[in-house]
Order: C-alpha cells, then sequence, then structure tokens
C-alpha cells in the first residue's frame, strides 16, 4: 500500500550522521553471548580481596583453559567455589581472604574446574 | 559427506551442569506433569531403567537407588541447545538441525536439500559411530555435553524415518564419511 512506500527526505543531511557510533553492547563487552559463557552468581567473602563482593555476577567463559593467577569456579566436595587458581609446580586454590586456608592439589588433574571468571558485574541500586 | 550428530543424555547432562554433586550421579528427566521418564544417563541406565518407564512404577525404586529426578526444564535444554548448534555450526560449514539435540552436518559440496523429522526415539547401532574429529569435543567443554558423530547417510534415513523430499538427492554419493576418521573396530 501507499504507506509502505519509503520516505526520502529532500533536506539537507544531518551533519552529524557520519558520526554515528554504535550503542553500548555490554554482551559483546561481557563475552555473554558466545555459547561457552555463562553468568552465576558470588556468594561468600572468599575471593574480597579480588574485588568479589556477595551477590556478584560472575561471567565464566569454559573455553579458557585454566591458567597461574586465573580466578576459576572449581568444584570441591561437590560444590562450585571460587578461588584464585596458583600453578606453582603444584596447584593451589588460594582465597583472597586471609582467613581462608589455601587449598593444594598434585596438580591441575586432581582439580575439576567448571571455568575460567572473565568478569565480574554488579549493581549498586 | 554426510553425518548426524547426536548429543549424549541431552536432558540429564542439561541437568548435570550446574550440579557438581551430580557430576557421576545417575539422574533421570521426567514428562511434562511427571509422567514418564523421557531422559536418562549413562549411570542410571545402568541400574535398570529405560526410557518410557512410567514414573508412578518406578518412583521407589528410583528413590531406593539414589537416581536424582528433575520435572523436564526445557528453557534450560533450550539454552543449551542452542550453545551445542552454534558451536558446531562454528566447526563445520553446513549444519542442519532436526531436534533438540540431533544435528546433520553436511560438507559444503552438498547441495541437495533433504527434509528431516525427527528421530523416533531410536538409538544408531555402534558399528555407525565414527571418532570424534579433535575440535568436536568443544560441545563436551563448553556445554559439559558430549556428542557421538554417526555415518552412513543411508542407514541414518532408515533410522531417524527420516523423509527425504528431494529428487536430485543420491544417497550413494554421501554414503562416506571422508571428514571423519573410521572408529578401528
Amino acid at each position: 500500500m501507499l504507506e509502505d512506500i519509503p520516505v526520502i527526505i529532500c533536506g539537507f543531511p544531518s551533519p552529524a550522521e557520519d558520526y554515528e557510533e554504535h550503542q553500548l553492547d555490554f554482551n559483546s563487552y561481557l563475552g555473554t553471548g558466545k555459547p561457552s559463557v555463562y553468568a552465576l552468581r558470588a556468594s561468600g567473602l572468599s575471593m574480597i580481596g579480588a574485588g568479589i563482593l556477595p551477590d556478584d555476577i560472575l561471567i565464566v567463559d569454559r573455553a579458557i583453559a585454566p591458567f597461574h593467577r586465573a580466578i576459576v569456579v572449581a568444584c570441591i566436595d561437590d560444590e562450585f567455589t571460587l578461588k584464585r587458581l596458583l600453578l606453582d609446580g603444584q596447584a593451589v586454590l588460594h582465597a583472597e581472604n586471609g582467613s581462608y586456608p589455601d587449598m593444594l592439589f598434585g596438580n591441575l588433574q586432581e582439580l575439576v574446574i567448571f571455568g575460567v571468571v572473565t568478569g565480574i558485574v554488579r549493581k549498586i541500586l | 559427506m554426510i553425518g548426524l550428530c547426536d548429543c549424549n543424555s541431552f536432558y540429564a547432562s542439561c541437568e548435570r551442569l550446574f550440579r557438581p554433586d551430580l557430576y557421576h550421579s545417575p539422574i533421570a528427566v521426567l514428562s511434562n506433569n511427571d509422567g514418564v521418564v523421557v531422559a536418562l544417563n549413562r549411570e542410571a541406565k545402568d541400574l535398570g531403567f529405560s526410557r518410557g518407564d512410567v514414573y508412578a512404577q518406578v518412583r521407589d525404586s528410583m528413590e531406593r537407588k539414589g537416581v536424582s529426578v528433575f520435572s523436564s526444564n526445557y528453557a534450560l535444554y533450550q539454552n543449551l541447545s542452542d550453545r551445542v548448534m552454534s558451536t558446531l555450526s562454528s566447526l563445520c560449514p553446513s549444519i542442519e538441525q532436526y531436534s533438540i539435540d540431533e544435528a546433520l552436518k553436511a560438507s559444503a559440496t552438498f547441495r541437495a536439500s533433504v527434509k528431516l523429522f525427527p528421530a523416533s526415539g531410536k538409538t544408531a547401532p555402534d558399528d555407525m559411530r565414527v571418532e570424534l574429529p579433535a575440535l568436536w569435543t568443544e560441545p563436551e567443554r563448553y556445554m559439559a555435553v558430549a556428542v557421538i558423530l554417526y555415518k552412513g547417510i543411508q542407514k541414518l534415513l532408515d533410522l531417524a524415518d527420516l523423509v527425504v523430499v528431494e529428487p536430485f538427492f543420491r544417497p550413494q554419493i554421501f554414503d562416506e564419511v571422508e571428514f571423519f576418521h573410521e572408529v578401528s573396530s
């Protein structure tokens, strides 16, 4: 019908048009559209020294192989736990909070790692 | 070349992803309204349970044997299915999905148009399995959902009750899966 016909504006084109930028896209910034990326919610205080607070949303990528000093979601005693992974001869799960002891493992193979944390999201209102 | 990719115990694998306490436990998933068992992982099958069991009849036995039972959570399964299909699509140029946990892989030269209808719950025999190329372990790494690949288009079509509606389709050409390594048996 007539109203479906596209409209051409005959005036002077907007001088700002060439300077248009993309909208902020937090999915692409955080990688949350990738099939290997999951969002989990943090609880507890063991990673407070790394700036991770209770109720923070953790962005976790399972495509990244665990590496020295990565913050990882590990499976310990049938539960997920968030710790910094240290690979220095042996594998250590290190809490960023002095009141939690390190957990020591012979090597990385003795650990089940769910994924590597790539970001945190926190709303304050 | 053409192959069928099937996810292992798909619904049960999905339920396990965020439950490290169940990584080695028997799991059963029920149909809508918890009527019958629709999915079991290997551990639950080994205990003697089958797809199609009426839940009311096996409830006590499942409880005794420590099977974790889930009502179906289709929102979760669809999300993980999308992730698996998107991972498979990144691994091979042409994929046709025909159920939540099955995809058909075809080569770039495969031009025939194949209309596929969902499988009727049959399982392909082991001699149709092909070894998984290295990168195809990505669904297991990303989604904790392992996949199996099958070859042999004519057998697959028979097996899945697939209907081919394209006169130019010539199955004999695609009966070999050069892309995959043969499983030595």
